[in-house]
């Protein structure tokens, strides 16, 4: 998995042929997911991105996420993530690196005897890269890590937008987390994957 | 000012560090109450109903018992219909929870006027939905359903064990043991031992009547793979489950001295 991952990130970053960003900064995404570890089950998300506040290299991103629903309508178990981040613009054209931090806050209402999950909020630090491979393709290699009392999870959401124009872009979205509690060995992979429709504003 | 800014950075860390929850996954070697249920009190309150009508379909009686005075009759007919199928079950539940080392015991009497070939599950150790991956019972859409990880199998008059290795499947299960000698109106002693894991680590073992029931395979009777779906565990449950399709008769099966424990010792029948 690590080779994997040190491939990817070699082969991303030696794209050629890299341009600028034409599109808004500001974005509305919608995505329905998943399939899990080897099931589906249907998770939908609603997520605000904008790049650049007050023409500086601030951003800021807002993500809604309802599970056991693909129409956003989930009450049982609702994910809300805030992150502020910072663009640190790379020397070569078209890549850019964001470093970030926030919280996840997990909200759980299950009212369910076999599940001891409550309501919780936890930091959460990101870093981004984003390549612009040309105007209606670019790819985005999140990492956010979450922090927890008695541990710590890795969250890798490589994702691929295409843009129909100035507009309307689709995307495709994997996720990768591991999840490792504190002084134990066991370490837990699970795998997500998104498809959504995103919106220039 | 650019004091007040890191200080008010650091009482934000500080303050979300030490008020977040815990890890949203499973932890090795958890511990779990032992279970028993004789019948003799009456009371089926230790026990969550997946049934109709309580009152029809499990009743406690004083005979057939298969140790002390009274035993439970597990009735299911034709319009029990619940949850997307015909069943009259009873559930245990925090007791198959993810790499625990567990023994279930029960005993079951199989009514002299059973009919019907078609297969019943006596008892199932079924998924749950990943609670701390975020999922619940209610789904829009429904994309999925499987058969149990582990289920005893009454199916033309023999007892089978099944596994189900394949978390979105619920017709590729697997017999890993058959009983064949099954006779009507004879009580059954069933120990199941498994060690819950969703590796490779996790395995099954099986006795009817102290009879090893899976093959032999290398030095045990063990049957090695993935027999949970999601760290969030299982759960157990027995009675009489017939899937989707309606039961033909009104069928009848006896239970006594259900017990969950950390060794065989602790739940032979």
């Amino acid at each position: 998995m690590k080779n994997v991952f040190i491939v990817f990130l070699v082969m991303f970053s030696c794209i050629s042929n890299a341009q600028e960003n034409t599109l808004g900064q500001k974005s509305l995404a919608f995505d329905i997911g998943s399939w899990r570890n080897r099931y589906w089950y249907p998770i939908s998300e609603l997520q605000f991105r904008n790049d650049e506040m007050f023409k500086s290299n601030w951003g800021a991103e807002a993500r809604y996420r309802s599970y056991g629903s693909w129409f956003l309508n989930g009450v049982k178990s609702i994910d809300v993530t805030l992150i502020g981040k910072n663009k640190i613009r790379f020397p070569q054209p078209g890549t850019h690196l964001w470093i970030g931090a926030g919280v996840d806050i997990r909200l759980r209402n299950f009212n369910d005897e076999r599940s001891a999950e409550v309501n919780s909020a936890e930091p959460l630090f990101m870093m981004e890269w984003k390549k612009i491979i040309n105007p209606k393709f670019h790819l985005r290699i999140p990492l956010w890590s979450r922090w927890y009392s008695n541990g710590m999870s890795l969250s890798l959401l490589p994702t691929a937008e295409f843009y129909l124009n100035e507009r309307w872009g689709v995307f495709t979205r994997f996720e990768g987390s591991l999840l490792n509690i504190y002084h134990q060995k066991d370490s837990e992979w699970r795998k997500d994957l998104f498809f959504g429709l995103r919106m220039q504003l | 000012m650019h004091r007040i800014t890191v200080a008010c950075f650091c009482l934000f860390v500080w303050t979300a560090f030490s008020s977040c929850g815990k890890i949203p996954t499973a932890e090795e070697n958890q511990t779990f109450e032992n279970f028993s249920e004789d019948f003799e009190s009456g009371s089926l309150t230790q026990f969550s109903f997946l049934v109709a009508d309580p009152a029809v379909n499990t009743v406690i009686v004083n005979n057939p018992v298969r140790q002390g005075t009274h035993a439970l009759c597990v009735t299911l007919r034709p319009e029990d219909y619940l949850n997307n199928g015909y069943r009259a079950e009873l559930s245990i539940y925090n007791r198959c929870k993810y790499k625990t080392d567990v023994y279930y015991g029960f005993s079951f009497l199989v009514d002299t006027t059973y009919e019907d070939q078609r297969y019943n599950l006596i008892c199932q150790w079924q998924d749950l939905p990943n609670y701390m991956a975020g999922e619940g019972w209610t789904q829009t859409p429904v994309l999925y359903a499987s058969s149990p990880p582990v289920a005893l199998i009454l199916v033309d008059d023999q007892l089978q064990l099944k596994y189900n290795e394949k978390p979105g499947s619920n017709n590729q299960t697997e017999i890993l043991g058959t009983y064949n000698t099954l006779l009507k109106g004879v009580w059954v002693d069933v120990v199941l031992h498994a060690y819950w894991s969703t590796g490779n680590d996790g395995f099954l073992e099986c006795w009817v009547n102290g009879q090893p029931l899976i093959n032999p395979a290398g030095d045990d009777h063990k049957f090695y793979g993935r027999n949970l779906f999601n760290r969030q565990g299982n759960y157990f449950k027995f009675g009489q489950y017939r899937g989707s399709a309606p039961p033909t008769h009104t069928n009848a099966v006896y239970f006594d001295v259900v017990k969950v424990g950390h060794s065989y010792a602790e739940v032979a029948p």
